[in-house]
């Protein structure tokens, strides 16, 4: 039998902010209503690299962005240390940007109410090495659900090895809810 | 431990053309198709979905779109405008872009007969809530391309499956469902 792809992880614990949280049999966690979930002990020596999937919609966030930090035994590295690329195209507008000096990694934006997926990867989060990022979103601009493709590279200075993330949905008064499962690529 | 994908077999296929069969595996290999529907393999075990297919389509010039449709008990669903699209095409230095509404979305678009490939992310189309996906692909016009694109479905249905039809004459290819484990 070939060895699989990747294996799916569970956390050895998690945190959140907002209505609730919980993990599930296999390892995946499902969230309501949270403005930040934390998943700890994701990462380990096990595997350098890592993919995670998402499915989720935000509400009351007319505006809202969702990003990640990295994560060291229950404390987000949230330090000015993370750089951003980012493409959006929207409808015959495609735009790119960067930002230096930025406090997390840029997920994709959320519009309210509107079903979204992600495709996260993480390049040696648990190496005391620099992280690099690269995700991949569909995220459906406004209320008509039109799509917006948005790709976003990212990447983190600092040599630290860290465990777990923390998801945010940035903007007074917004949340959001869904599913998120994290997989080590075999190596 | 449980691994991150696992195979989706359908537990069904149709299709209009010359062949097309479950194999071993739980991939699907079709010969020559105007169209070809799977059933069901998206299930409650998952949410998210990776399709992996390779294909090609007979020559020709200009843009040769590859659509899809979801999929319920054995019907597709193809309301009018339901479907909207995006893409953007990179060639050589330059980027284009639009937004399309529909009956059935565009996954990818080919120029001319190479097999090529692509794979389309799909999140939550069992669920019954709206659909996302997010096929990324490779294009060949002038030599090479990149073609993405990022639809969603705006009918809040559960669906089993999806159908593949062509602007083409017919589509030939294997295409492998899996589910992300949860």
């Amino acid at each position: 039998m070939p060895t699989a792809s990747g294996i799916l992880i569970e956390p050895t614990s998690i945190a959140y902010t907002g209505t609730s949280a919980t993990i599930g049999a296999n390892g995946s966690v499902t969230f309501t209503a949270c403005s930040s979930l934390s998943l700890n002990g994701v990462f380990t020596a096990d595997y350098d690299n890592y993919l995670m999937v998402a499915r989720w919609v935000g509400v009351n966030a007319p505006s809202a962005v969702m990003k990640y930090r990295l994560r060291a035994s229950g404390t987000d590295a949230s330090a000015a240390n993370y750089t951003e690329q980012y493409i959006i195209a929207s409808s015959t507008s495609v735009s790119a940007a960067r930002g230096t000096s930025q406090t997390a990694i840029r997920v994709a934006n959320i519009s309210p109410g509107q079903d979204q997926g992600e495709i996260m990867y993480l390049y040696g989060p648990f190496l005391s090495q620099p992280t690099a990022a690269r995700n991949v979103s569909v995220w459906p601009y406004n209320t008509t659900n039109d799509p917006t493709m948005m790709d976003v590279a990212n990447t983190h200075s600092l040599s630290t090895s860290y465990d777990g993330v923390t998801f945010l949905c940035e903007g007074a008064g917004n949340n959001f809810s869904g599913r998120v499962t994290v997989y080590g690529m075999r190596q | 431990m449980k691994a991150m994908l696992e195979v989706c077999t359908p537990t069904s296929i149709s299709y209009s053309g010359t062949s097309a069969s479950i194999t071993g595996d739980g991939g699907v290999e079709f010969t020559a198709c105007s169209s070809l529907s799977l059933n069901g393999v998206f299930s409650a075990n998952y949410d998210n979905y990776q399709v992996v297919l390779r294909g090609k389509t007979p020559g020709g010039a200009g843009g040769l779109q590859w659509f899809m449709r979801l999929r319920s008990s054995g019907t597709d669903n193809s309301t009018a405008s339901s479907y909207t699209y995006q893409y953007i095409y990179a060639g050589a230095t330059t980027i284009t872009a639009n937004r399309y509404t529909s009956d059935k979305a565009t996954l990818w678009g080919v120029y001319d007969a190479n097999e090529l490939g692509f794979t389309t992310y799909y999140f939550g189309p069992y669920l019954s809530q709206p659909t996302a996906g997010r096929p990324v692909g490779v294009n060949s016009q002038s030599g090479a391309g990149i073609y993405e694109f990022a639809f969603t479905h705006n009918q809040s249905t559960s669906y089993d499956g999806f159908t593949l039809t062509t602007a083409a004459t017919s589509m030939t290819g294997l295409l492998t469902v899996f589910g992300f484990t949860q």
